[in-house]
């Protein structure tokens, strides 16, 4: 198989219709493999890695792995389940180039999985009663969020849309709140991130049982808390409404994608939070109408500008981009060349990765590359690395102190991207608040990779956060720790505890 | 506080002193006649300090310490007795490593009784007052403040002397004293509790006149 994947067949296509350096490149990535592979998804990090996943012919989650220019690795990702049903999967990549990955064996479970440094950990089921159908965030503090849609209790087509958070550093979900709880069946979820580190979710609502038979699409904001923030009936259209998608941009609104089965078509709609108004419905138009289950899709957001992925009436898949100016949708690309069954997307650095399996049986899985429509970006700093907090108590027989020591090594990463740290900047908080308390306690200059916080409570247990400040004064995000709390030990006489008493 | 405390002793011991002074004359039919009056000693000694925590933080849980003492002889071959000793510790901080220094000065007043001669063998026991002043101090930069503090409480103790002439005589003694104390502010590990109280036994020479 690997033969057959380093030989893998390149398809560049100049299929675009606009941009002159406009470069769309197919690659199957299932080369060699046998039967079915399905549903695949794709990610890329801070450091230009990627995932690629699907599921492969063996009902079990598989992988590639692409770094340095060379996609390697594959196989079987530790822990995957035996799906009986797998549909519908995420990825997500965190501030320090983590993999966040998680897919459903629909109406059963969901299974959690992440990637870094070229390993997997084991995948893990989250312990929900899943329904189907999910989506991944990640806050700026690396807090992956999961909306996923459940079976409510009591069953029947009821469900519901829940939220769940895994803070940086745990490899569980939890926290998981049922923002819907209505009578309803939510499905078909989406999900986004804004500035402020509020989830934007759309999705499905059905109404059962009022012979109206309508589904609409929903858009609800909820802030880090959980709490409402915003609720609005988008689609409000009769009929039925499918598979809502929702992005935001950079200047902050809010796009929402759904497919209305009576029209066979998709349409948008964008919000803007500061002014509350909604722009008129846009269809995403390509022609010949789309029969029943053409519904996959996918909406990608960068800088200001918005991306739409979808499947055309005969099943070919399609790159459009959004022209806020005339609110409407001009078609980029497009991006396979043949009949495809599924497509997603995720925005990559300097390009577009598109996924897809074609419709035709035995199905294989490809990589659609659309580069050149927009610059790279330019390189952001990056918080430091190694950071390493030691517990120390100084004290005398009738007196003393505890205070924490922390060190911590420059990131790699801000070096191979050219960027110049200018100052480094220390945070901390309590254990168990949230990222809204982190407090500022020292900025240092950038040859400093060491503080001693004195100014502590001997009882409480802190922890920090070391951004870099580059010579624009952009800052790094701040990143809660991904260790635990280091190896605590007892002290002789004493009721405070050293961590890592390495005297 | 330790000179307020030798200036509080020295009218303590001059009159008991003058008191058993005229007592002895009024009982002295009753006493060896050639028993002598004074007695100036000074002894090598161990003691071990009760606190768990002190002698946790500075490793020891005996230390050896010269000491020194005097006795006057009142009536029935009882004496009044006092003696002095330093009690010192030192360890360092448990991060930055400054020198801690620690310091017991001790001062003991009583009553000995010298019950019977046994050849060269003179047995004691006794009771009295233990008198404390303690304190901490840290040398280099540190935030870590100095403490002094008072404590007082008891102590019994037997022994024997033994007489060698009539002018010197060994000593053999075993002291246990009773003093603590609580603190203000609670130490480190969270206890008010300080028990300098502990066990001393030693060996010593005694000038008799």
């Amino acid at each position: 198989m690997k033969r057959f994947m380093f030989m893998a067949l390149l398809l560049a296509a100049a299929l675009s219709l606009q941009a002159q350096e406009m470069k769309v490149e197919i690659r199957k990535m299932t080369e060699g493999f046998t039967g079915n592979q399905r549903f695949p998804a794709v990610a890329e990090n801070v450091k230009g890695e990627r995932i690629y996943t699907f599921r492969g012919n063996d009902l079990y989650s598989h992988y590639y792995y692409y770094k340095n220019g060379t996609w390697s690795g594959g196989g079987r990702i530790p822990g995957s389940p035996r799906y009986g049903n797998y549909w519908f999967s995420d990825i997500v990549a965190d501030s320090t180039g983590t993999f966040h990955y998680v897919c459903e064996d629909a109406s059963k479970a969901l299974y959690y999985g992440f990637f870094k440094d070229g390993t997997w950990a084991s995948m893990r089921k989250i312990d929900i009663r899943h329904e189907a159908t999910l989506a991944l965030g990640v806050r700026s503090d690396d807090t992956v969020v999961l909306v996923s849609a459940m079976v409510a209790v009591g069953g029947g087509i009821t469900k519901d849309v829940i939220v769940g958070t895994k803070p940086a550093g745990k490899t569980i979900f939890s926290n998981f709140q049922n923002i819907t709880g209505d009578r309803n069946a939510n499905t078909m979820v989406d999900a986004a991130i804004d500035a402020d580190d509020n989830t934007w979710i759309s999705y499905k609502m059905e109404f059962p049982g009022d012979g109206k038979d309508i589904l609409d699409t929903i858009l609800h904001g909820v802030n880090k808390s959980g709490k409402d923030i915003y609720w609005k009936n988008v689609s409000d259209q009769t009929g039925w409404t499918w598979y809502s998608r929702v992005a935001i941009n950079s200047d902050g609104k809010i796009m929402v994608t759904w497919m209305r089965s009576q029209h066979r078509a998709y349409f948008s709609c964008l919000f803007d939070p500061l002014t509350k108004k909604w722009t008129e419905f846009q269809e995403i138009s390509d022609g010949p109408l789309r029969p029943w289950c053409t519904m996959y899709n996918k909406l990608l957001a960068r800088e200001s500008d918005f991306y739409w992925v979808g499947l055309t009436g005969d099943r070919m898949v399609v790159l459009y981009k959004y022209d806020a100016e005339h609110n409407s949708w001009i078609k980029l690309a497009d991006v396979s060349d043949r009949a495809a069954y599924w497509c997603s997307a995720h925005m990559g650095s300097d390009s577009i990765l598109i996924t897809w399996d074609n419709q035709a049986e035995p199905t294989s899985c490809y990589l659609t590359t659309v580069s050149g429509i927009f610059p790279p970006p330019l390189p952001k700093v990056q918080s430091v690395s190694n950071l390493v907090v030691v517990k120390r108590i100084e004290r005398s027989f009738f007196h003393g102190y505890s205070l924490n020591i922390l060190s911590w090594e420059d990131n790699p990463l801000n070096a191979e991207q050219g960027i110049t740290i200018a100052a480094h900047r220390v945070y901390r908080k309590e254990r168990t608040a949230d990222s809204s308390q982190w407090a500022l306690i020292s900025a240092l200059a950038a040859d400093v990779y060491s503080l001693e916080d004195k100014s502590i409570a001997s009882d409480i247990d802190y922890v920090y956060a070391v951004t870099c400040v580059d010579s624009n004064g952009d800052e790094s995000p701040i990143v809660d720790p991904s260790e635990e709390p280091s190896e605590t030990t007892r002290l002789p006489g004493s009721r405070w505890s050293s961590v890592r008493s390495d005297r | 506080m330790r000179s307020l405390v030798f200036i509080l002793m020295i009218p303590f011991f001059c009159t008991v002193t003058s008191f058993a002074a005229g007592q002895d004359q009024a009982s002295a039919p009753a006493e060896k006649p050639d028993q002598p009056r004074f007695r100036l000693g000074a002894y090598f000694e161990g003691w071990m300090l009760n606190d768990k925590n002190l002698k946790s933080f500075f490793h020891h849980s005996q230390r050896n310490l010269w000491g020194f003492e005097a006795s006057v002889h009142t009536l029935y071959n009882i004496d009044v007795w006092a003696t002095y000793r330093i009690y010192t510790d030192e360890t360092k901080t448990t991060h930055y490593g400054n020198t801690d220094k620690f310091r017991i000065d001790a001062t003991s007043v009583g009553l000995i009784y010298r019950p019977v001669v046994w050849s060269a063998l003179e047995p004691f026991i006794g009771a009295g007052v233990e008198i404390y002043s303690y304190s901490e101090k840290l040398e280099g930069d540190t935030d870590i403040p100095d403490t002094s503090g008072n404590a007082i409480g008891f102590h019994a103790q037997a022994g024997t002397y033994i007489n060698i002439t009539k002018f010197l005589a060994g000593k053999l003694f075993v002291r246990i004293n009773g003093v603590k104390k609580t603190l203000d502010k609670a130490l480190p590990d969270g206890t008010t509790k300080l028990d300098l109280g502990g066990k001393e036994f030693g060996i010593g020479l005694v000038a008799r006149f």
